[in-house]
């Protein structure tokens, strides 16, 4: 069982999502990104190098064998058994949070019944 | 036409953005630059493109490729790196582009981070520096000409207070920095302990 951890940023969970399909390079995961949050969250080149350096740091991602891509050498990055609990845990913690609010009747919901 | 210029301006690591602005405006009236530095900036002339600039700080990189390739994947173009550690990037500009695609830090966190790198790099250097401006303020007694001690524990003080400034400026918006009033509290503090270390040294 995962330790409990802090909430993901907004970068670091899509890295983790990305990554949950299967091994995944810097681009492919900015591009991914874009398209899962529906163009919401971009990933800065500097912000990637910073998540990816601290996530390979605390073991939630590993370096794989890198690709080649027209003709240009992509390191591949993937989730390790760690990361996926981690990643888990938010999803779970995201759950958890999107029930409460579908639990709260809106105040503009009595309006309309009204 | 001049088809290369040298700029020297001087900015505090802390004005990072308005150094970023002004290359940005360089570049709309087509000097494009080729060189950044800490002291001064080459640039080239070439009215035919319009780059945004970026600049970040990272300090001693190990692995430099992969840096690097986290740059390229996004398009930008490596210019140069400065010996204390910022890095100079560009990317050609398209109007029809949202502005966020000309960012390297897209989240709070991750600016903050690169803030936080440069703020203790300051801290140790500008610690080094009034350690050295006391242990010199120490033995002017010992001295047989102590204005040469002053005037160099004054250089080390000066340095260290124009750091320890910019720890306390950086990530600061202009606007904050001048409504703040900690920063004269913060310069006069430095100067009664520069006096205090100069009365106890003689």
């Amino acid at each position: 069982m995962a330790k409990k951890v802090e909430p993901l940023s907004e970068s670091y969970y899509y890295i983790l999502l990305c990554l949950a399909r299967g091994p995944g390079h810097g681009y492919g995961i900015m591009q991914e990104t874009k398209r899962l949050s529906r163009g919401e969250v971009l990933i800065g080149s500097g912000t990637m190098y910073g998540a990816t350096g601290n996530m390979m740091k605390k073991g939630w991602i590993e370096e794989t064998a890198s690709q080649m891509e027209n003709g240009k050498r992509r390191r591949m990055y993937r989730l390790t058994p760690l990361g996926k609990e981690i990643l888990d845990a938010e999803i779970g913690r995201l759950k958890r949070m999107l029930e409460g609010a579908e639990e709260i009747e809106w105040e503009g919901n009595h309006s309309e019944t009204a | 036409m001049r088809q290369h210029k040298t700029l020297h301006a001087v900015y505090g690591a802390w004005e990072y953005r308005k150094e970023i602005e002004n290359l940005n405006r360089e570049s709309l009236d087509g000097w494009q630059l080729i060189r950044g530095g800490c002291f001064y900036s080459r640039f080239e002339r070439d009215e035919g493109i319009v780059y945004r600039y970026q600049i970040d700080f990272r300090g001693r990189i190990r692995n430099m490729p992969q840096y690097l390739e986290s740059f390229r994947d996004q398009g930008w173009e490596y210019i140069n790196s400065t010996f204390n550690g910022w890095h100079f990037f560009r990317k050609v500009y398209d109007p029809a582009m949202p502005d966020e695609e000309y960012e390297i830090y897209t989240d709070e966190e991750s600016i903050a981070q690169m803030q936080g790198r440069w703020r203790r790099m300051a801290m140790v250097i500008g610690s080094v520096c009034l350690v050295v401006a006391i242990a010199t303020l120490a033995v002017i007694r010992f001295s047989y000409r102590p204005w040469i001690h002053i005037l160099m524990a004054a250089g080390y003080f000066s340095g260290a207070m124009l750091l320890f400034t910019g720890v306390h400026r950086m990530g600061r918006t202009p606007r904050e920095t001048r409504r703040g009033r900690t920063g004269w509290l913060w310069f006069i503090m430095m100067m009664v302990c520069f006096i205090a270390a100069f009365c106890i040294a003689i």
